[in-house]
């Protein structure tokens, strides 16, 4: 069977040294020896010894002098420390040959010792003095001097030690179980701990292999789109370039059909480009090889030459193009080109999705907001950097037909139409606020959308009015 | 299962799996009132202040047979509540037979079903086949109103693998026919995975009264079915 990490805990008999803690176990045995003067020892189940309250008593130190008695001190001492008591055996006796007393209790918990106690030696209440065969073990034993040892022991009733005992071995019962306790709580908890963040660690192996094979299929994507769109492009400038050449007349007249078929090729041609250019576009960006070329410029012409650009579709479908710039609007440093191509891609959406009467307005404000917005600032930018920064907000609002609520936060994916059915009424590839929003980010700026559906949308492009 | 030869002990894990509150710690503890004092240990409980199980709680039972063969059987709750899986993960490890505590009410049944599903989960994640793992099914708290009917567990019991029972553990009612039908089926498992009746001895009668020796209940005598 597997045994996971917690289970060695679990099904570990528990050791009385990782139990008990060493000081406050030695308190407690040199304070029962001190209130009962029978000396304490506690030794765990591989006969270490934890506890010793010491103390030897002095007819202990005079027997310890004679070789005779020392051998036999020290002989009866190993065996003691060897005993191995048994489950249910309960408390036995060792006696000593100097008459003294040991009793020795095993530690028990769950039908497994874990260990023994040892108490003693002490002198039972019936000797009167030393045995009278103490001295025939060493011819320099007195039998005068050992009485005197005698003399001063304290003698002990059987019916006290046993109380004593029972007393001890049910206070050290409740040390090891609640010792014990908290040891499976302690193992436990880690081996929860150790089991979750295992289970996380797989979770975020995985995600991270997805996430990598996600990049790797971008990265192909972004690379096959690029190609594409530049094997597309070239031929295609052909078609137009000799179309227009058709319509100047440089291959001989047209008559007036022939005038119409050409001028169909070269609108549908340059329709083509102007898709294979967007994608070449997105492409660009999410190979991350967008660059701006900055330069300082007033945004009032930028926005009449959006409109001028805007004004033949809106006229075709009856659609009011309207810009106003605020006055005294400092200069924006940009990439002109790319907010132009945003605006011109919001202003043409507009005008696509406003019918006939409605009116589209564009216009530009300066204005300043908090730096990094929802982001807090760290102590350092709160210390040195303004909080606030310069932006110009530039707004394309439309009377058109508006975006239901849950498909706005959609709309900016690249290819994403919100009405991508068949017979869709409004053309486009979906690429436009895709891009939009790429140029946007690039300039630190963000794209923000209200929108009522049947009332109309606005689009606020924000941009800081200086390079970040 | 831990077999020493040498020492002619066998250690078992007996688990008390299912949803939250539906009675696993109840069971334990009307256990821990009937089971013979001189076998049990004592029960250890890991619970919260409002007494939700935290980590798990341990009733060790150990006997021995007259053979000379030591029992130590440590049966265990885990917690319930979701948030726990990796702990029941970790105590299911080595695990020799289930007790799956379900609660009896309808509205219960999905939570009966996840807890389910993620034991065996669990089992697979510690290298346990579920299907290799004796398991009895308790339908606890049947004084409740809107519970599964006892047609349905008759029918249950008909069809399942798993032995059935019933049982309101609060009133004590159903939780030692539970533990016994635990002990029933885990005889057998050992009977098939370590041949313990003629390698030690011991037959399943003994088996099953060592660990309510001296109870003072009447013990069920056939174990096992929706009785």
């Amino acid at each position: 069977m597997t045994a996971a990490p917690g289970e060695s805990a679990l099904a570990r008999r528990p050791a009385l040294g990782d139990i008990f803690d060493p000081q406050a176990i030695a308190e407690l045995c040199q304070s029962y020896a001190d209130l009962y003067g029978i000396a304490i020892k506690i030794f765990d189940a591989e006969n270490r010894k934890l506890v010793d309250t010491r103390g030897a008593l002095d007819v202990c130190r005079f027997i310890f002098d004679y070789h005779g008695t020392k051998v036999r001190c020290t002989n009866l001492v190993s065996d003691l420390k060897r005993a191995r008591p048994e489950v249910g055996q309960g408390t036995q006796t060792v006696n000593c040959f100097t008459g003294l007393r040991y009793r020795v209790a095993p530690l028990e918990y769950e039908g497994d010792v874990l260990g023994k106690v040892i108490f003693g030696p002490y002198l039972p209440v019936e000797w009167r003095g030393a045995p009278a065969d103490l001295v025939a073990l060493d011819p320099g034993i007195e039998a005068a001097s050992a009485q005197v040892h005698y003399e001063k022991l304290r003698r002990v009733r059987p019916e006290t030690v046993e109380k004593i005992i029972s007393q001890m071995v049910l206070v050290l019962g409740v040390m090891i179980h609640t010792g014990y306790r908290m040891q499976l709580t302690a193992q436990t908890h880690i081996d929860s701990i150790s089991a979750a963040f295992q289970e996380q660690n797989r979770q975020t192996l995985k995600l991270q292999e997805s996430y990598e094979k996600l990049k790797e299929l971008d990265r192909l994507k972004s690379n096959f789109l690029a190609t594409v769109s530049h094997e597309l492009r070239t031929p295609l400038t052909s078609v137009i370039g000799y179309s227009e050449m058709l319509l100047d007349g440089l291959a001989g007249d047209l008559n007036t059909e022939q005038r119409e078929y050409v001028r169909t090729i070269m609108e549908k041609g340059e329709t083509l480009l102007k898709l294979i250019t967007s994608l070449l576009d997105l492409s660009r960006i999410e190979s991350g090889g967008l660059r701006l070329q900055r330069e300082r410029f007033a945004v009032g012409p930028l926005l009449e030459d959006v409109v001028s650009t805007l004004l033949p579709q809106a006229q075709r479908k009856g659609v009011n193009l309207i810009t106003h710039a605020m006055a005294g609007l400092p200069p924006l440093n940009a990439d002109r080109e790319k907010v132009r191509q945003v605006l011109v891609n919001l202003a043409s959406n507009a005008v696509k999705f406003t019918p006939g009467g409605g009116k589209v307005e564009l216009l530009a404000e300066a204005g300043t907001e908090a730096r990094l917005p929802g982001m807090s600032l760290d102590r350092a930018q709160e210390l040195f950097e303004p909080r606030d920064r310069r932006v110009m907000r530039l707004r394309v609002v439309d009377t058109g037909i508006g975006i239901p609520r849950h498909e706005v936060p959609k709309i900016f994916d690249s290819f994403y139409q919100v009405d991508s059915g068949s017979t869709r009424e409004y053309g486009g590839a979906g690429l436009g606020l895709s891009i939009a929003r790429s140029f946007v980010v690039a300039h630190s700026g963000r794209i923000d959308v209200e929108t009522a559906p049947g009332r109309g949308s606005t689009f606020t492009v924000t941009v800081p009015v200086d390079p970040e | 299962m831990q077999l020493d030869f040498a020492k002619r002990e066998l250690t078992l894990k007996l688990v008390y799996y299912g949803p939250s509150l539906s009675g696993k710690t109840t069971n334990l503890q009307v256990l821990y009132r009937l089971v013979d004092p001189a076998v049990r240990g004592r029960l250890t409980q890991l619970d919260t202040r409002d007494d939700r199980t935290l980590f798990f709680d341990l009733l060790p039972v150990h006997f021995t047979t007259r053979s000379g063969l030591t029992v130590k059987i440590k049966v265990f709750t885990v917690p319930g509540q979701v948030m726990h899986n990796s702990t029941r993960r970790v105590l299911l490890a080595a695990v020799d037979a289930i007790a799956f505590v379900a609660d009896s009410q309808i509205a219960l049944a999905r939570e009966n079903a996840e807890s389910f599903r993620g034991m065996q989960d669990n089992l697979r994640e510690n290298g346990i086949d579920p299907a290799g793992v004796p398991v009895v099914v308790q339908f606890n708290k049947r004084d409740m109103p809107d519970i599964r009917t006892d047609e349905e567990l008759d029918e249950l019991a008909r069809r399942s693998r798993e032995r059935i029972y019933r049982a309101v553990a609060v009133r004590g009612v159903g939780v030692l026919e539970t533990f016994n039908g635990l002990l029933d089926v885990l005889w057998e498992s050992l009977e098939s995975s370590v041949d313990i009746g003629a390698k030690f001895g011991v037959t399943r009668a003994e088996f099953l009264a060592g660990v309510f020796r001296h109870l003072n209940v009447q013990m069920p005598t056939a174990p096992g079915g929706a009785s």
